[in-house]
């Protein structure tokens, strides 16, 4: 399992912004799996932070990470 | 880590008081300061009334965390604070301060555009700009 969390627009989509959710291998692969249970993500920007970490493009997921799912920053 | 995360609006009278506060470090000539304000935009024919602020807390410190860092190691700057607003913030009030001080104006001027740029761009905040009617549209920053 992973520790899953879901901010802004994101949040309001998987209803609750804190849950655990099945572990997969690499981001890439969580996206597919977000986006089958929740088809409106397919059209919101997103990125993928693995325990605070956003790399270019895809990263690896450990078992057990924190992975967060954060739409365009709007701070300020 | 320091916390930047202030409940509600900043009052002018905190603000007043970070400046107050410095009058003992007599080798500073220089202080800049940026507040954001929440604006009353009018989106789709409805005015705002306040900006629902939430952040991914731990990694915004983080992140804030290496601004601070970066700008001390590019600038000579005597003092950074940095706060910024969580929860309600009514149009008209404060919810982002960032204040440094440096001997001479340049650093000070330069390291406050710098740093507020890379919090707007780089630190997990989000704004729900909430409308009079009481629906709500997550903010895009220009």
């Amino acid at each position: 399992m992973i520790h899953l969390l879901a901010f802004g627009m994101i949040a309001d989509v998987l209803e609750h912004p804190e849950k655990d959710w099945p572990w997969s291998a690499d981001t890439a692969m969580l996206r597919a799996a977000l986006i089958k249970a929740y088809p409106e993500l397919r059209d919101l920007p997103f990125v993928i932070a693995v325990n605070m970490d956003v790399a270019g493009g895809e990263q690896p997921i450990p078992p057990g990470a924190t992975v967060a799912l954060l739409p365009p920053y709007s701070g300020g | 880590m320091k916390n930047i995360f202030i409940q509600g609006s900043i009052a002018a009278s905190f603000i007043g008081e970070s400046i107050a506060k410095h009058q003992s470090k007599t080798d500073i000539g220089a202080h800049a300061i940026f507040l954001g304000q929440v604006r009353a935009d009018v989106i789709d024919g409805q005015p705002v009334s306040r900006i629902d602020y939430t952040a991914y807390e731990d990694m915004a410190l983080q992140k804030v965390h290496e601004i601070r860092e970066a700008a001390f190691d590019k600038y000579p700057l005597t003092c950074m604070h940095i706060y910024h607003s969580l929860g309600s913030v009514g149009v008209g009030e404060i919810s982002f301060f960032v204040f440094v001080s440096s001997a001479h104006r340049a650093a000070a001027f330069d390291a406050l555009r710098e740093i507020v740029d890379a919090i707007k761009a780089d630190v997990p905040i989000w704004g729900k700009e909430i409308f009079a009617e009481g629906q709500g549209s997550w903010k895009v920053n220009q």
